[in-house]
């Protein structure tokens, strides 16, 4: 009998419990299989990339009663469960997308002393009465803190930022925060812009408001960008969010998506 | 004449016969005629054609926009169009537009770049362009636009401007955290250095706006808005015939609190108008200090703030804000009731794009004589910069329908 035979008899053995147990598991539901727990943040253009799986619905399954005496466990629902019952809670939801903000530079509470205005400095909602983090399930109480400020429609043209950007460049245009407009940062692709530099600078950074470059040598495919999750492009282009995360959720300098040690966060576009 | 001459004979009959040209003196004679004539005619033409472009350039330019106010209907908004003529597209295409832009197109240059705070004195306008950066003086007349400032005041991050009844130029500068002062031929005069908020110690302040009261220069001060000092806005005086930094505007408790003062206008009877970025209000404050009932809310519906950027006052009293998140122009009335507001999609304006500095302007007729155009009796103009839309400086008039009377 060859030595190996046991030792291959037994790997097939393990592998066949494990692959029992795991169909085990998946027949009986086990509750944090049900719902894809995605966190979904406030900002509109990330909505594409997280959503909610609902949950199965159907009748509960009653036990039949045991002969030997013991109880049974016996589970009821008199009613469909609600197809959010188990997702997370809009106050969590906005714990998520916020808890960068406290203490950041973005965070205006201080001044006024209300807890509330850490977000309402940008996300201005139609009423004034909305408690912050009400637990009202849906995206209703999201919808009131969903960036804009500007009119719904916006005609963007080939050279214009998009709304999110100008809602940047609503506070960094040296009134509130720091200018964008006359550094060499970022090129604004505006009509009368250009690719004129300010004066005592050679060249700009990087554009915003231009369409992602997809099918151009030396860019990755915008698909893979986008699939990436993490530098957003609003309507396929190049705003400020693509690089900047106003919520500072990973904590890194300069609010930026993701870390650019190494020049990381260029290459995620530019193939070098 | 060259080319024919007649011979009478002795019976009278004339015989035509052809005389070559030859170069004598009669040829000479003959090209400095055509010289002549060809000047004379060239300048009948240009003298022509300098008559009829003005003419036809004031009716291409304004298209007139009028739309009534949504909260008062007794009101007319009059939307006359971009104020600047854009300048012909660049005559080389760049190597660098190409690839990005594609062959196609090509932006267009602008007299201005990113004109914010904006300033007028008599048939000037003088504008902060974070573009150059620098200040720039548009003349009304012929609309001309220069560069106003010289080497030593020349602005890294110009944001607000005003002028005083000397004719001279304050401009408040975000990055150098300095009031550039010149005088009303553009020669530097001075540079005012904000003082940090803890004396001797601490940043300097950061100018955002400034206004000249009587012999007072305000600065709104923007410094350390956000969480790291808790500080609140501040609005600081300077004596400018002492040359010295007085307290501190006497702003007690402001309901919302100044957070982000941007904008700073007077109303008639003393009343310092402050518009606040982010408490998304005008904070209207008495000659005492006493804090008066703010001038809107926060919010995105109709009359709401969302980022109330500038503030100015019309010769009627009018108080007129710029919205630059809303991308908005908002009017209020004297006792700061809302009126009307405009925007994209309004009457088939296409709206501003990122609006910065507004400015009222005087009498009409002076308007009216500069550009041409005729405004109702008791018309108000105000001027709005735009930073990134495609006209850098718009012109809007605000009118009583009917009689002409105010409200």
């Amino acid at each position: 009998m060859n030595r190996r035979t046991p030792r291959r008899i037994g790997s097939v053995w393990v592998s066949g419990a494990v692959l029992a147990a795991t169909l085990a598991v998946a027949q009986t539901g086990a509750p944090h299989s049900r719902v894809a727990r995605v966190c979904v943040p406030a900002a509109p253009w990330a909505s594409a990339r997280g959503r909610v799986v609902q949950p199965a619905h159907g009748p509960a399954k009653t036990s039949p009663p045991a002969t030997d005496g013991k109880p049974t466990e016996i589970v009821e629902h008199a009613e469909p469960r609600h197809p959010d019952a188990d997702a997370p809670s809009a106050s969590s939801k906005i714990a998520e997308a916020t808890r960068g903000v406290i203490g950041s530079k973005h965070d205006f509470s201080a001044p006024s002393g209300r807890e509330g205005d850490a977000c309402r400095a940008c996300h201005v909602p139609h009423v004034l009465a909305v408690k912050p983090g009400a637990d009202r399930l849906g995206e209703n109480l999201l919808a009131f803190y969903r960036m804009g400020g500007q009119r719904e429609v916006l005609v963007t043209d080939r050279y214009t930022p998009g709304p999110s950007s100008l809602m940047c460049l609503s506070c960094h245009n040296g009134a509130v925060a720091s200018s964008v407009l006359g550094s060499a940062h970022a090129i604004l692709a505006g009509k009368r812009e250009g690719f004129a530099a300010p004066q005592g600078w050679d060249v700009r950074d990087h554009p915003i408001g231009v369409a992602y470059p997809e099918h151009r040598d030396g860019y990755r495919p915008r698909a893979v960008v986008e699939a990436d999750g993490r530098l957003p492009l609003p309507d396929g282009r190049v705003e400020c969010t693509s690089c900047h995360d106003p919520h500072n959720r990973a904590g890194i300098e300069a609010m930026l998506v993701m870390s650019n040690r190494r020049s990381a966060l260029c290459l995620a576009c530019h193939e070098k | 004449m060259p080319g024919v001459s007649r011979k009478v004979s002795a019976a009278g009959v004339s015989r035509v016969a052809w005389v070559p040209r030859t170069r004598g003196p009669v040829g000479r004679r003959d090209s400095r005629c055509h010289t002549r004539a060809a000047l004379a005619l060239a300048v009948a033409c240009a003298v022509l054609a300098g008559c009829a472009a003005p003419q036809r350039a004031e009716r291409e330019r304004f298209t007139l926009l009028v739309m009534a106010g949504q909260a008062d209907p007794t009101l007319e908004i009059v939307i006359y169009g971009g104020l600047l003529d854009r300048s012909p597209p660049p005559q080389a295409r760049r190597p660098l537009q190409t690839f990005l832009y594609g062959p196609e197109d090509a932006p267009r240059r602008s007299l201005l770049r990113h004109p914010a705070g904006i300033a007028v004195a008599g048939d000037s306008i003088f504008v902060a362009d974070q573009g150059f950066p620098d200040m720039l003086r548009v003349d009304l007349p012929s609309r001309r636009a220069w560069k106003w400032s010289e080497r030593e005041c020349r602005p890294a991050c110009p944001v607000g401007v005003c002028t005083d009844a000397q004719g001279r130029l304050f401009v408040a500068d975000a990055t150098l955290r300095t009031v550039f002062v010149s005088d009303a031929e553009g020669r530097c005069a001075g540079q005012i250095v904000l003082p940090p908020r803890n004396e001797g110690s601490g940043a300097a302040g950061r100018p955002v706006a400034v206004l000249v009261d009587g012999g007072t220069l305000l600065v709104a001060d923007g410094e350390g808005v956000g969480p790291a000092s808790r500080a609140v806005g501040l609005i600081r005086r300077y004596a400018l015939a002492e040359q010295r930094w007085l307290p501190p505007y006497p702003v007690t408790a402001c309901d919302p609190p100044m957070v982000a003062p941007t904008g700073l206008a007077m109303t008639a009877d003393g009343v310092l108008l402050v518009a606040d970025a982010i408490s998304g209000v005008v904070h209207r404050i008495g000659r005492d200090g006493t804090p008066l009932s703010p001038i809107g809310v926060r919010g995105r519906r109709l009359g709401e703030f969302v980022r109330p950027m500038h503030v100015c006052v019309t010769p009627g009293g009018r108080i007129v804000v710029s919205d630059a998140a809303k991308q908005s122009v908002i009017v209020f009335d004297k006792n700061g009731r809302f009126a009307a507001e405009i925007g994209g999609g309004m009457n088939g304006f296409r709206g501003f794009t990122l609006p910065m500095g507004v400015a009222a302007l005087g009498a009409s007729e002076t308007l009216a004589l500069a550009l041409g155009i005729e405004g109702q009796s008791g018309e108000e103009f105000v001027i709005v910069s735009d930073a990134l839309g495609p006209d850098s400086l718009t012109v809007l008039g605000i009118r009583s329908k009917g009689n002409g009377e105010q409200r």
